[in-house]
């Protein structure tokens, strides 16, 4: 995986591992990714796809292994308080997208995105505010500030989830199958702003079902099946040579259709 | 004996102050109940263990004995351990309270109704717990229970009455004034009855007022 | 009040579980536990003195005033729910208007102005006088059907449309359409709620002791004025509801599961 030299990745897991019960989810997970890369990452369900996402953000615990964010490690042996503190600092510096677009229902599309800038950033209402406005244009629908979130279409509204998570500035983006709860027909309008925020350098890892936006955006695409990483290669490789009889199975379904 | 409400006409200052200070009661109470609910609520959540037990069994004994009882243990209980508070406060510590547990239970479900999805949003966000709970969970469960908990006040405004025994002059010890000086029950009771309704017209009013606003942010 | 219903603020009554009956007595015990610098004085209740058994004795004599009242007036205010609940379902704008005003006028009366009323009013009206066990139970009917009539009808209104339509289908007229398809289904469903009301009813049933009835309450009261120690009698009373109201909420989570069992076979 591409790493400008002298400079430490963005993100570093290792060793990663994570059971819920019996079930192993994560089984040893070794990712690199470095600044302005964008990694995807592709597998059947259930291979533990959104729960290493998960873990990059705190929302799930380790077992074992470390990640590390711009060199400062991720999960720390912390309780109460100071885990509270070190979580929080940490989740402010990481945003993140769900399938499921979470917005706040009882607040309009302007509060939705101004209210973590407000409480966790300090800012004050009018700052926020403006600071709203300025991420509602890059996803192009800045008409739709006083909405409410059911009044939106889908694809309006995980556009509105992409700019809330932005207007947190944060390092590195996260997406969780952005596309997945979406019709046919938004899809692309959702792609489209992710493809700029590519463009524009942010650092992505995505979890997709989109191979299309995967061979034409990712840096590296990471292919995972029962808890691993099994082969981790740039999209014009992976698609022509995947080396592990897994991977062409399941690319083998995928494109077959 | 016929009917002769010409009789009220005398007492329309003693009722009116009754229906004054049943409106004051249950709104303080209303007040601390929801206050007091969703403090519960939360305790019984995100609380720690040790408070959680007595809290749920302080919660179950408010629901599971008459407010009638918890009026007479406030009032003449707390009294004799050498705790003299005033009458009102008794009342709407009693009604407060007794609701608050209702009230709890509501919210705690509202609680729990909801997406696992907002918390996680909101925590991902870097919001702290009580950031999260406070401007993006507490609001909606708020929202998606104004039915229940409506219905809750509803009830504490009938609830009221019964703090006449401990000698509070509302609306029935009014009434019971009146009678005991013209014996006319009929008429003061209906009386009390119909500002009861009154009452209780302006109060869906107002509940339908804000489920209607809280409907519009859905 | 729509579909707001009285249930709705007993939620929770009737779901206190066998676990939470051990916290709620180690609470009631605790809060009797911590004394600061007052003595109690709990040999006025206390069965090992010929004194406290006598003064248990006395205050357990109002338990079948209770008992029986609450019985009787949810028997009888159960199926008269129903029947003030049936109008309220028909299409027929005045018709459906009967079981509204019904139900509005005495859910919005306090039950303790009603009870005064159904005491002292009522017998100048009518010439009769009641006694003070038939006014409390007149009080708790009228004002239980209203709750349960309310209870009845989103019951019987949240039984999906196929099932009216294939009662129908089948030649069904509406009586035999409701007693043998419609309620039966509602019963199950509304059951927790029903059970709410029943403890609420329990509960409501102190209030008697203002006329007079020789219940649990009243026992209390007249024990009071004798020996003053309000703080102890009033927490045995308290446990005696609980005890009451634990016990309801055990037979009526045993109907439940009865009735589900029923359900699956």
């Amino acid at each position: 995986m591409s790493d400008a030299p002298g400079r430490t990745p963005m993100i570093e897991v290792r060793g990663a591992r994570k059971a819920f019960g019996a079930a192993e989810v994560l089984r040893g997970i070794d990712l690199t990714v470095g600044r302005g890369e964008i990694v995807a990452i592709i597998g059947p369900s259930g291979s533990g796809k959104s729960t290493l996402l998960r873990a990059i953000n705190h929302l799930e615990t380790l077992d074992a292994g470390e990640i590390r964010l711009d060199g400062r490690r991720v999960n720390l042996p912390l309780r109460g308080r100071a885990f509270e503190r070190h979580v929080n600092a940490l989740r402010r510096q990481i945003g993140m997208v769900f399938q499921q677009f979470n917005l706040f229902p009882h607040l309009s599309v302007l509060d939705n995105l101004a209210l973590a800038p407000m409480r966790a950033r300090g800012l004050d209402r009018q700052e926020a505010r403006a600071l709203a406005t300025t991420y509602l244009e890059r996803v192009h629908i800045p008409e739709q500030a006083q909405k409410y979130p059911a009044q939106l279409s889908g694809g309006q509204q995980q556009r509105v989830a992409i700019a809330r998570a932005l207007c947190m500035r944060p390092k590195i983006m996260l997406f969780d199958e952005p596309t997945s709860a979406l019709d046919p027909e938004m899809i692309k309008e959702v792609l489209d702003v992710m493809v700029e925020l590519a463009e524009d350098g942010m650092t992505m890892i995505v979890v997709t079902h989109e191979m299309g936006f995967a061979r034409e955006v990712a840096d590296t695409i990471a292919f995972m099946d029962h808890g691993r990483i099994v082969e981790a290669l740039p999209p014009a490789q992976f698609f022509t040579a995947a080396r592990t009889e897994r991977a062409q199975l399941f690319l083998s379904r995928i494109l077959g259709h | 004996m016929g009917l002769d409400f010409t009789v009220l006409a005398d007492y329309r200052g003693v009722l009116a102050l009754g229906a004054w200070w049943t409106a004051v009661l249950t709104l303080a109470a209303a007040a601390l109940s929801l206050g007091a609910g969703i403090l519960v609520a939360l305790a019984l959540l995100h609380g720690p263990r040790w408070l959680a037990l007595p809290v749920r069994g302080l919660a179950g004994l408010f629901m599971g004995t008459p407010l009638l009882l918890q009026l007479f243990l406030i009032y003449f209980g707390l009294a004799q351990l050498g705790i003299d508070i005033p009458v009102l406060a008794a009342g709407i510590l009693g009604l407060g309270l007794h609701f608050a547990a209702y009230n709890a239970e509501v919210i705690r479900a509202g609680i729990g109704a909801l997406e696992a999805g907002q918390a996680e949003a909101a925590r991902s966000l870097g919001l702290s717990r009580m950031q999260a709970m406070r401007h993006v969970i507490l609001p909606q469960a708020l929202r998606d229970t104004a039915p229940p908990l409506g219905g809750n006040m509803i009830a504490l405004l009938k609830e009221s009455s019964l703090v006449s025994v401990i000698g509070i002059t509302e609306l029935v010890h009014a009434a019971q004034r009146g009678i005991s000086e013209t014996y006319r029950p009929f008429e003061f009771y209906i009386a009390a009855a119909a500002v009861y309704y009154v009452l209780n017209l302006l109060m869906e009013a107002a509940l339908g007022r804000i489920e209607r606003r809280a409907e519009a942010s859905r | 009040m729509g579909t707001r219903s009285r249930a709705a603020a007993c939620l929770g009554a009737a779901s206190i579980g066998r676990k939470n009956a051990l916290v709620l007595i180690l609470t009631a015990s605790m809060l009797g536990g911590c004394s600061g610098s007052y003595s109690w004085g709990w040999y006025v209740v206390l069965p090992t003195t010929a004194q406290g058994l006598s003064n248990i004795q006395f205050l357990l004599s109002g338990l079948w005033q209770t008992v029986a009242i609450s019985l009787c007036a949810v028997a009888i205010s159960a199926p008269l729910g129903l029947l003030v609940a049936l109008p309220g379902l028909a299409r027929n704008r005045w018709i459906r208007s009967i079981n509204r005003i019904y139900v509005e006028i005495i859910r919005s009366i306090p039950i303790l102005a009603l009870m005064l009323w159904v005491h002292y009013g009522l017998p100048i009206l009518l010439g009769i006088n009641f006694s003070a066990f038939t006014s409390g139970l007149i009080t708790l009917i009228v004002s239980d059907s209203a709750f349960t009539a309310e209870i009845f009808r989103a019951g019987i209104q949240s039984i999906d449309k196929g099932q009216h339509e294939a009662a129908e289908a089948l030649g069904l007229n509406y009586r035999d359409k409701m007693r043998d398809v419609i309620v039966p289904q509602a019963i199950r469903r509304i059951l927790p709620a029903l059970g709410n009301q029943f403890v609420y009813i329990v509960k409501m049933s102190s209030i008697l002791s203002i006329v007079g009835v020789f219940e649990l309450t009243k026992k209390a009261n007249e024990l009071t004025t004798t020996i003053y120690r309000p703080l102890e009698i009033y927490t045995f009373l308290c446990l005696e509801y609980l005890v009451l109201v634990l016990i309801i909420s055990a037979g009526v989570r045993r109907l439940e599961r009865w009735l589900t069992i029923d359900r699956r076979a």
